[in-house]
């Protein structure tokens, strides 16, 4: 992953309670992604585990289309597109 | 509180001279960016610089920065165009800031002045259910002027909110290594160097917004400003004065739970601010706290990480950074929380 492989927009969806995909486990791969890969972001959410897309499916549904239509309309960073 | 009218003359005032974006050779006399037009607004004796722009639901946009220099309302002319599309956007000098007049007793500098004047600013105009916006340091006034007065507000986001936040640990951040290469920070080139150093891409800032804000920032009003400060700085009661009022707020939201509106919390990744000069990366810790903090009896929290965003990532991304604010307010608009109902343990 260290490799420049993963080029393309990545959103890291985290529930700030998950007891089993840590929250500082989610920040540690963000930084190794985040090396190589400018448009990552990540979004954490309160109360919520690793269910959290059941467990507020409207919010993460929203947060998801969100990302994906700003990215289908902006060139990611790093990109020939972008130049 | 006492306010000290400054310069303006009218109550209100509004400076229409603001040349196009890019334009200008000299800055206006309203110190305008990005072809807007700042406009003038008493406050308790006290004019207040301020942006105006759109309609709908009130937004009001706080900036960060040390107090008379480093920063004014014009950080957000990249994000007012956008967001006053959907929101009547009001972007506001802090007091002693921009063009935004000083106190007469130098004890309002410190935050409860500055939350005080936030709160009056919004009464003078009359706003209520606000979106409500603040960054970095304008991100703890913005904090503290939602714990004083829940019901005002609909929304809270706090943008990088760096000094106020729990520490960032490991020593010192990665800001004060590059401060000891800018010149004193009680002159203006010494306050932009700090900026600069606070920026991670280099189209952060443009000539035009340089040239307002030494404009802005070198006229007496702020000089005073600065060096009323500056006098300040050093009192001990005042450090222990600002800690204590820091925690009693903190603890209004832990163990009183007086936030309960949906809060974003929105972090550069690259924010060196936050960034401690023993870690590889930014480890945010002081963002994650804060987080931490509203997180304890408000459900309706949510952080987002910028990946090569510093400290104005709002500005290195614009069209992300409203889209993403819309997107969020959209959201709880048509989610709302019953009337009265704790936000914990359900949405």
């Amino acid at each position: 992953m260290k490799e420049p492989v993963l080029q393309m927009p990545t959103l890291f969806y985290w529930g700030r309670n998950d007891p089993s995909a840590m929250l500082k486990n989610g920040l540690a791969l963000y930084d190794v992604i985040a090396e190589q890969n400018p448009n990552l972001r990540m979004f954490i959410v309160n109360k919520a585990g690793h269910f959290h897309y059941r467990e507020y499916p409207d919010e993460f549904n929203r947060n998801v289309i969100n990302f994906i239509d700003y990215w289908t309309k902006t060139p990611p960073a790093g990109t020939a597109a972008s130049k | 509180m006492r306010w000290m009218f400054i310069v303006m003359a009218t109550a209100v005032a509004s400076v229409v001279c603001a040349p196009a974006s890019g334009q200008t050779a000299t800055p206006s006399a309203s110190g305008s960016v990005g072809g807007l037009t700042a406009k003038f607004v008493d406050v308790k004796g006290v004019k207040a610089r301020y942006y105006e722009a759109g309609q709908g639901e009130p937004m009001v946009l706080i900036h960060g920065g040390s107090t008379g220099g480093s920063s004014t309302a014009n950080v957000w002319s990249r994000n007012i165009p956008a967001l006053s599309k959907k929101f009547h956007v009001f972007a506001v000098d802090r007091l002693g800031s921009g063009l935004s007049g000083n106190p007469a007793d130098p004890k309002d500098y410190d935050t409860p002045g500055q939350v005080e004047f936030i709160y009056q600013f919004i009464q003078a105009l009359k706003l209520n259910h606000i979106h409500l916006v603040g960054h970095s340091a304008g991100g703890a006034v913005a904090l503290y002027t939602a714990i004083n007065h829940p019901e005002m507000f609909k929304t809270l986001v706090i943008v990088a909110e760096g000094p106020e936040n729990p520490s960032a640990g490991n020593g010192p951040t990665r800001l004060e290594p590059a401060l000891k290469k800018c010149p004193d920070q009680n002159v203006y080139e010494g306050l932009k160097c700090r900026v600069e150093a606070l920026a991670w891409l280099p189209t952060t800032f443009d000539d035009e917004y340089w040239k307002a804000d030494v404009y802005m920032a070198t006229l007496p009003k702020s000089k005073e400003a600065r060096a009323a400060v500056a006098a300040r700085a050093g009192d001990p009661q005042r450090a222990k004065d600002s800690a204590a009022y820091r925690e009693q707020m903190w603890d209004r939201v832990r163990r009183d739970g007086v936030l309960q509106m949906p809060v974003l919390i929105y972090s550069g990744k690259n924010d060196v601010l936050d960034w401690s000069v023993a870690d590889p990366t930014a480890m945010l810790r002081g963002e994650l706290g804060l987080f931490d903090i509203l997180a304890t009896k408000n459900t309706r929290v949510q952080m987002n990480i910028i990946n090569q965003g510093g400290h104005f990532m709002y500005r290195e991304h614009p069209e992300e950074f409203n889209r993403d604010l819309i997107a969020f307010i959209d959201y709880w608009n048509a989610h709302p929380a019953p009337a009265g109902a704790p936000t914990t343990p359900s949405r």
